[in-house]
């Protein structure tokens, strides 16, 4: 038996304040991880500051599932051999290649194409229509860190949203009625 | 009721859950019957331990730690891996934190050709179009360590022009993912990736080539370390094929 | 919902898993409430609770305007505000910590003593309680401040929860309320006698 008896009816006895009290729980370990998401957000620079592999073009570095840990810093120049993480307009998937060719003007201005590993021509047909290089603007960030398999549970969730929305409402349950 | 019988012991609450036994209470027994297996001998001093079944430890209304369904069993299970494997992960990653990863290379480019053609990778504008060869040699086998599973070797022209003031092109690369592969001693490679400069500046020009690596641990910090030794040269000052639109 | 669970525990006593120990304490904190506010005819005082709830909902209120504020204006803008409210967050935390262990301490039920005539100040009735993992001993702790002379009397018992639940895990208030009735009426006498 997945629930234990009677966990229902713990909810049914909670007065008000202890029923608020759940809620409010609930809410703050929303608010937890929601704040520390918006801490590392601001700690590294960067708007999404850890990503997940999606496709194998880096392979054998990285492989579908990896957690990439990204900083932004605009003090760092992009130097060419650098993984970075970038995002072309119009399309919200993040891609994760190495800068192959940079050019920098006077002006700190800077132009660049980068490459998979596993690719065997470079970024130009993933580029928007007519862009040839990519700016300082289209990076979300720099690799920095890597731990291996464990973004595969992002991807069945967004493979499978039943699934996601399954653990999430257990989850929420949980914590809804287990009074601490 | 039970009446009871106060004692003071020290009782360790381990969740068993790869056995059934139940840790209870010696004012709930007249006797002590300690089962005297190894694996029990050293928890003995803190609390005594019977064999129950389910139903005896309810008969008795012991208060038994709560190893008897498949979700909780399931759920330490699965907590403790994952922290288990946590820990592992973090461990390996800073293990390797403080090593150093620079080694002597000896970069030497040989022989340079310089084209001016249009760009048919970007815009057909007349660029200028470099063919280079060049010797590596460094040794990396001394890098490989338990948290390093892949190399990725890469050779770098740096330089300058009248239009952009920093330029840094791959001119070749190599992903080496074993030590015995890592001995690179290479003569005379062609160039892999095409050299196109964003404008026409080359000629004349002070190109700086240098090799770098960039160390992929297992699980940890990323690092890219460039080689201290580079090699500087000149690029001819004349072009081999010229195209006049 | 109240009105419900109190008639449901005049006719049929509570139920809880009595493995669980968590909720096995918080029935047993929930009977001796009954108790005193009710046999006693206390007033319950929420002003601890409230301060509590007060403290998390700011900090939710917090990460909510930091999620709102982050919608409407993308990321680098949004900075100095992501700032304030990640630390302002993380300080109500720990406030929030530092009132659960030195200002709750554990004391689930805040009760006021009245005086029918209006004239002597009001007894304040604190009760606290543990229940360690894994274990049985349930400590009840009942203190007790004077309202006319500021005295702290505390009493305390350490009892099994066996004495209390049977076997299918109901709690039964007619076990309980002796238990508790023995401990005020001693702090009650200690009193008189002071």
């Amino acid at each position: 038996m997945l629930f234990d008896q009677g966990v229902l009816d713990e909810l049914w006895r909670m007065n008000k304040r202890q029923f608020l009290y759940q809620c409010l729980s609930f809410g703050m370990i929303v608010s937890s991880a929601l704040m520390i998401w918006k801490g590392l957000m601001v700690v590294t620079g960067s708007e999404s500051p850890i990503v997940v592999v999606l496709s194998g073009s880096m392979e054998p570095a990285f492989h579908r599932g990896d957690l990439l840990f990204l900083t932004n810093y605009q003090e760092d120049p992009v130097r060419v051999g650098e993984i970075v993480v970038f995002k072309v307009e119009g399309r919200d998937i993040p891609i994760v290649h190495r800068v192959l060719k940079l050019h920098e003007k006077v002006n700190g201005t800077v132009k660049f194409l980068t490459k998979g590993d596993n690719n065997s021509v470079d970024d130009r047909g993933l580029y928007a229509p007519g862009q040839l290089w990519l700016t300082k603007k289209d990076v979300v960030g720099r690799a920095r860190g890597f731990l291996p398999y464990v973004g595969m549970v992002t991807i069945y969730m967004n493979e499978y949203p039943k699934f996601k929305y399954a653990v999430l409402a257990c989850l929420g349950l949980y914590v809804l009625v287990h009074r601490e | 009721m039970i009446s009871v019988r106060p004692l003071s012991i020290e009782h360790v609450a381990l969740p068993p859950f790869w056995n059934r036994n139940c840790y209870f209470h010696e004012q709930f027994t007249v006797h002590r019957s300690p089962s005297r297996t190894s694996s029990n001998r050293f928890l003995e001093n803190f609390v005594f331990r019977e064999e129950l079944s389910q139903k005896q430890c309810e008969t008795r209304s012991i208060f038994c730690s709560r190893m008897h369904s498949l979700a909780n069993r399931s759920n330490h299970l699965v907590s403790y891996t994952l922290t288990v494997m946590a820990i592992i992960t973090g461990a390996c990653a800073l293990s390797t934190r403080f090593l150093r990863y620079e080694r002597p290379a000896r970069v030497v480019g040989r022989r340079v050709e310089l084209h001016h053609i249009p760009n048919f990778t970007t815009d057909n504008a007349l660029n200028d179009f470099a063919v280079v060869n060049f010797d590596v040699k460094v040794d990396l086998r001394g890098l490989f360590n338990w948290n390093v599973k892949q190399l990725f070797v890469y050779l770098t022209a740096e330089y300058a022009t009248d239009d952009n003031v920093f330029n840094q092109v791959v001119v070749w690369d190599e992903i080496i993912e074993r030590r015995e592969d890592a001995l690179l001693d290479l003569n005379d490679v062609a160039s892999e990736y095409f050299f196109w400069d964003d404008g026409s500046g080359l000629r004349n020009r002070n190109v700086t080539l240098y090799v770098s690596w960039n160390v992929i641990p297992v699980a940890g910090a990323l690092l890219d370390v460039a080689s201290p030794l580079t090699n500087r040269f000149l690029f001819p000052s004349t072009y081999k094929h010229v195209v006049t639109k | 919902m109240s009105n419900k669970s109190n008639k449901n525990e005049d006719n049929k006593p509570v139920k809880v898993n009595k493995w669980d120990g968590s909720a096995v304490k918080n029935a047993l904190d929930d009977a001796v409430t009954a108790v005193l506010i009710k046999k006693y005819n206390y007033e319950e005082n929420y002003s601890l609770i409230d301060g509590r709830l007060l403290l998390c909902g700011v900090a939710v209120g917090v990460a909510m305007f930091a999620l709102l504020w982050d919608w409407l204006y993308p990321f680098p803008h949004s900075r100095p505000v992501l700032i304030i409210c990640v630390s302002t967050y993380f300080t109500f935390m720990g406030l929030l910590s530092l009132y659960t262990s030195y200002r709750e301490k554990g004391i689930f039920v805040v009760a006021v003593q009245k005086d029918p005539a209006g004239f002597v100040p009001d007894n304040i009735w604190e009760a606290s309680s543990a229940l360690k993992k894994y274990d049985d001993k349930y400590n009840l702790t009942i203190t007790v401040k004077d309202g006319k002379t500021g005295n702290l009397r505390t009493g305390s018992f350490v009892r099994s929860v066996a004495n209390f639940i049977d076997d299918n895990g109901h709690i039964l208030h007619d076990l309980v309320e002796p238990e508790v009735a023995k401990l005020h009426s001693s702090l009650l006498t200690e009193k008189k006698e002071k």
